[in-house]
């Protein structure tokens, strides 16, 4: 984070009187721990007392919750029975990763995940931070609550709902869209077998879909950054484009990198509802629109079997891992700030 | 004199600007929100038509053939639907409350640049983004460990804590100034202290934001309640929805497998498309109210001068 | 918590009853039954100790409808009286049968019966994993003697995997037949007495596509022809075998060969065929992705006909007429020259759950849902005198309240006993009663001869890897061949080979002959 050093005088001198604060604690704590080692193990957790019992509820809860039932995943390795459960069902080796690569999808289906979330956080991101940046523009009180307000409703209808009006707009025979062309005389588009259009639809419905619950969250960045900066800058003559770049777009990239950080851990992962729903059953368009999960729920839809479930989800976690691993130190070498671990 | 027409020539310039930018931003955002409230509209009047106009017209905007028939369905027993409201509010109040102080508290955490292993925390709560066990031992941790079937618990708990949101808040307080905490520190505030004094007061847009979303997914959960509750008299509104919705789906694969016996293919009553509509207004309706509550703490920046040292 | 208070109470109330010598005194009002009470205050059913109290907890799948506690508490009543017993029912409700049927066996939870299918209801995924118990014939006839009697053998074979039963098939003589409901309106303007045979439908519908413009004749539903066109070609799938893939002759009982579908000749026509009905429109593009299901097109008039059972083709075709008397919607079977067979009895039944603390008692309680005149009245019809009120001893006739109930709606269907099943008492019936009627009696006269694969049913649990490849690959090349829309014909099936060969298919057809081979020895 830039520090911004338009502090008051005041600021100044409490920074004054806090580094000599500290300075004076350092040396009292190294009176008092002579013998101990510095950075030893326990000295930090009484040094860190009130913080870990800060963090204890959440920890408490993340054991739980969520790292008891990660053993679950040994069940990749598993032929999995009822009567054997987690533990005792019998090793299976590497069977359950098998109908994944014989399937001769596993590339396809794992490109297209890939590609689809990049193009997915592409347009997202631009576009919601465009409507974060220019909704504060807006000046009049009534249309930024309304229009703020209108842009959620799509988050609250369901896939399935979204795939009914998507067949309305697409049908071939009496789809909104090819009647409109119809009428100006052109050729009409079979939107259910032409598999090359469905990027655009795919992302077109998920960012309506996203845009004002991802906003939001650009405007919380917005609305937190210090105010006393853009009297400052247009003392100094910017204009309000320049504003915009110059001042909160860059003071927003801690949250815009934490929540890219956020969607490229999860880049292997489609989202099944919005696949399966729009596109369902329809093969024809599967070169274009099959991914990881549509292709895993196909393949068990047969025999609920946990075993292969769990390895198709191993196979995206492990990706997932060493991606975001990658990035995150990437990241980091930028800067420590914006990194997610 | 030349100063003067510099500095007037600069006034249009920047006022020619200004007038850009705020068209563009009326413009843009009216179409977005344009083309947010069509399908809204759509599902809106298509749950006041009847069937029948549905799937001869498709939809349209404005009810055909105007009917209040998929509603008088929904509240058929009101009650019903009365207590599933119910559920899912205090679900939602009591949730968001208990959600949001304990996400702030652990992200305030490991915000702290002092506290030397936050990174290694942060990395415990994200590795859980990444691998899960599955569904199968979290049912059976729920279950058979927590005894939670048919407790409300179930409902409240897997949803109390995200990661995500985590990070966000987590963001959000990294882009506060420090020296504010440090001057807290000065005052002699100790952590919690200076948490509840100074940051979350300067949080409001970051805690409207995360609350709102938290909020959001309890009253949007209906996965718990397929999972854990088998009680109707439990069941949050969201599950209802759901329940009809997805039918359809379940009964589609029932159906392709050609094995089905008739008496089964004819029990599975398929909602109508107006009762499918009709459900997400009336699922829908309560939480939109709830956004401008929201929208107030989206006001202002917050500056340092309002902060007493 | 409600579990342990729950427990404690029934220990408390096993004990008062073991120490007051078992309470209920009520004399049966049924005489035939063997229930006493021996002076040592045990009493017994059949000769089986029934001196514990029980509750057993039974899973079904659907919603509950609004009269389902109160008709259960009848029956609760005379379980209670019968066998010291009561049922607890839970649903699993349609959107979230397929992931929970799984996870309650999983979690080992304590329950005692639930319905079970073939295919679609969990039956050979749950049995392979180990979820059921075994059902050995002594258990069957101890604890289910009637049940015992009313099974025929053919339903215990099918029900086999891997050589053992895992389930009580239902027992109903449902024909295995796809019929179509067609506008008889527009046969008469065409010119058609009636449609008799595969190639009647074919000229029907070309007629329909020229002459009728906004009408096709399958609406969106391509694809629908698959299983009518099997029918006419004689031949049937291998029960438990991916889609359609597997073929025998069902017609020739002495044909022993199981047929890869891509290697029969009548793929490839059949192909070839709605290629060409595709392209001259005979359904519509949508076909794939259409969100309509199959009665909609029939019945807001932008489909000519309606391809499924003979069941539901009535329901929607009185639906039509009742909406649109002018339609005359009739019920035809184009496949009129072949006998027909029945479905099997496995697609409905009953499971005791592995790990049951009381499957004696649940086997016993089964056999009353299942033989009992009037817990099955009860179970499928309500209650007599509120739901519906009795014509003669085999006959029903519907009343008002009968729709907070309904018919054979609350998945009674696992213990489908054709034996006291009441039929409906129609008072005047109408052409299209009389046709499906007809229908009905013709098949019923000419019952096709059983062939050995009838009652074979593929466990597909040793080649699961490549039933799931396979699966991958059935919606995306195999699907829209059968709805004439994956282009050029001969490309798209062998695209389909090839993606088939490398999921393994080589593997499953081995498996499928080897299982069917040692299933012809066992029968001999």
């Amino acid at each position: 984070m830039r520090k911004n050093r338009k502090d008051s005088a005041i600021m100044k001198s409490k920074n004054v009187q806090l580094s000599a604060l500290k300075e004076s604690n350092a040396k009292n704590t190294y009176t008092k721990t002579r013998r101990k080692k510095q950075n030893g193990f326990c000295y930090k957790l009484v040094k860190y007392r009130v913080f870990l019992l800060m963090l204890l509820p959440a920890l408490l809860y993340t054991l739980v919750f969520s790292y008891i039932p990660m053993g679950g995943v040994i069940l990749a390795f598993k032929k999995y029975s009822y009567a054997g459960g987690i533990f005792n069902s019998p090793w299976n080796g590497l069977k359950n990763f098998e109908f994944f690569f014989k399937s001769g999808q596993a590339l396809l289906v794992t490109k297209n995940t890939v590609l689809y979330n990049l193009l997915f956080i592409a347009f997202n991101t631009c576009l919601q931070i465009t409507v974060a940046v220019l909704l504060t523009e807006v000046k009049n009180k009534h249309f930024k609550k309304i229009s703020q307000s209108i842009m959620f409703l799509p988050y609250f209808i369901s896939w399935v709902i979204v795939s009914v009006i998507a067949f309305n707009l697409l049908s071939f025979d009496y789809g909104v869209i090819n009647s409109i062309i119809e009428k100006l005389g052109g050729e009409k588009i079979n939107f259910y077998t032409t598999g090359t259009v469905w990027p655009i639809i795919l992302t077109l419905f998920g960012a309506w879909k996203g845009v004002g619950y991802g906003s939001v969250m650009y405007l919380a960045a917005i609305m937190g950054i210090d105010t006393s900066i853009y009297e400052a800058a247009s003392i100094d003559g910017a204009n309000v484009f320049q504003r915009i770049f110059k001042i909160t777009i860059p003071l927003m990239m801690p949250t815009v990198v934490i929540l890219f950080l956020l969607a490229v851990g999860g880049i292997f992962k489609g989202n099944f509802d919005m696949f399966y729903n729009l596109v369902g059953n329809n093969g024809v368009l599967y070169n274009y629109t099959d991914v990881i999960d549509t292709l895993t729920f196909r393949a068990l839809i047969s025999n609920n079997d946990f075993g292969m479930s769990a390895a198709a989800g191993l196979y995206q976690s492990v990706l997932c891992f060493v991606t975001i691993l990658l990035v995150n130190k990437l990241v980091s070498i930028y800067s420590k700030d914006y990194t997610l671990f | 004199m030349k100063l003067k027409i510099k500095a007037a020539s600069y006034e249009i310039k920047k006022s020619s600007d200004a007038k850009l930018l705020s068209f563009l931003a009326y413009f843009i955002n009216g179409v977005i929100a344009l083309f947010c409230l069509i399908p809204f509209i759509m599902v809106v009047s298509a749950s006041f038509s009847s069937e029948e106009a549905i799937k001869r017209f498709g939809f349209s905007l404005y009810p055909r053939e105007f009917t209040l028939e998929a509603y008088t369905t929904v509240f058929k027993e009101p009650m019903v639907v009365l207590r599933a409201y119910g559920v899912t509010i205090v679900l939602t109040i009591l949730g968001t409350l208990a959600g949001l102080f304990l996400q702030t508290m652990t992200a305030y955490v490991l915000s702290r640049k002092e506290f030397e292993w936050r990174n290694k925390f942060s990395f415990f709560f994200y590795f859980t983004t990444l691998f899960s066990g599955g569904l199968v031992p979290s049912y059976i941790l729920m279950t058979r460990y927590l005894g939670l079937k048919d407790s409300y618990l179930a409902l409240f708990l897997p949803l109390l804590f995200s990661v995500y949101n985590l990070l966000v808040m987590k963001s959000y307080i990294m882009g506060l100034p420090e020296s504010l905490i440090d001057a807290a520190k000065i005052d002699g505030c100790g952590e919690f202290g200076t948490m509840v004094k100074v940051v979350i007061p300067l949080l409001k847009p970051a805690m409207a934001t995360v609350g709102l979303f938290i909020a959001l997914a309890y009253w949007n959960d209906w996965y718990n309640a397929m999972l854990y509750i088998g009680k109707e008299s439990m069941h949050p509104l969201q599950y209802f929805l759901y329940k009809q919705v997805n039918n359809i789906e379940a009964y589609k694969r029932i159906i392709e497998s050609q094995q089905v016996s008739s008496e089964a293919a004819s029990a599975m009553s398929m909602p109508t498309q107006s009762l499918k509509m009709a459900l997400t207004v009336v699922v829908t309706g309560p939480i939109i109210l709830l956004y401008p509550f929201v929208q107030k703490y989206f006001v202002q920046g917050i500056t340092i001068g309002a902060v007493k040292g | 918590m409600k579990k342990r208070v729950l427990s404690m109470i029934m220990i408390f109330v096993m004990l008062t009853v073991i120490f007051t010598g078992c309470g209920s005194g009520s004399k049966n009002k049924d005489k035939d039954t063997v229930s006493e009470v021996t002076e040592g205050g045990t009493r017994t059913y059949n000769g089986v100790d029934i001196s514990k109290e029980l509750t057993l907890k039974m899973y079904l799948l659907g919603d509950r409808s609004k009269d389902f506690d109160k008709v259960y508490t009848e029956i609760n009543k005379i379980l209670k009286e019968k066998l010291n017993t009561t049922v607890e029912i839970e649903f699993l409700s349609w959107s979230e049968h397929d992931t929970k049927y799984s996870l309650l066996f999983s979690s080992g939870e304590e329950f005692d019966l639930i319905f079970t299918a073939s295919g679609w209801g969990h039956y050979e995924a749950t049995a392979a994993m180990g979820g059921f118990y075994e059902l050995s014939e002594d258990f069957i006839k101890t604890y289910a003697p009637d049940i015992w009697k009313v099974v025929p053998s053919a339903a215990w074979t099918q029900a086999l995997i891997d050589g053992k039963v895992f389930m009580v098939p239902n027992y109903q003589n449902e024909f295995a037949v796809n019929v179509l409901a067609i506008r008889g309106d527009l046969m008469k303007k065409y010119g058609y007495d009636t449609i008799a045979s595969w190639d009647d439908l074919i000229a029907y519908y070309g007629d329909i596509t020229t002459g009728e413009a906004g009408i096709t004749p399958l609406g969106t539903q391509g694809g629908g022809l698959l299983y009518p066109f099997l029918l006419h070609k004689g031949v049937d799938t291998i029960g438990g075998s991916p889609s359609e893939l597997f073929i025998y002759n069902t017609l020739t009982p002495e044909d022993l060969s199981i047929t890869y579908a891509l290697d029969w000749e009548g793929f490839a026509e059949y192909c070839k065929a709605v290629k060409q009905m595709f392209d001259a429109g005979y359904w519509s593009a949508d076909s794939l992705a259409t969100t309509e299901e199959r009665q909609d097109g029939l019945l807001n008039g932008t489909a000519a006909s309606m391809v499924w059972n003979l069941g539901s083709c009535k329901l929607y075709a009185e639906q039509a007429n009742r909406e649109h008397p002018d339609w005359e919607v009739t019920i035809v079977d184009i496949a009129s020259d072949i006998s027909k067979g029945v479905n099997p009895y496995i697609n409905n039944g009953v499971a005791i759950n592995a790990v049951s603390n009381h499957k004696e008692r649940a086997m016993m309680v089964l056999n009353e849902f299942y033989t009992n005149p009037a817990i099955y009245d009860l179970a499928s019809l309500g209650i007599e005198g509120t739901h519906w009120e009795a014509v003669s001893d085999d006959q029903y006739k519907l009343l008002d309240a009968n729709s907070d109930y309904g018919v054979d709606n609350n998945c009674n269907w696992g213990w489908t006993n054709a034996d006291i099943r009441r039929k409906q008492y129609i008072e005047n019936p109408t052409a299209l009663d009389n046709k499906a009627q007809e229908l009905q009696d013709t098949w019923s006269k000419d019952i096709k001869a059983d062939h050995i694969y009838d009652g074979f049913t593929f466990d597909n649990s040793k080649v699961s890897s490549e039933i799931a490849a396979v699966g991958t690959v059935i919606t995306q090349y195999y699907t829209p061949l059968m709805c004439g829309m994956a282009g050029d014909v001969d490309k798209a099936i062998n695209e389909l080979r090839t993606q088939l060969d490398n999921a393994g298919i080589q593997n499953i057809y081995d498996e499928i002959q080897k299982q069917a081979a040692a299933f012809v020895e066992s029968k001999k």
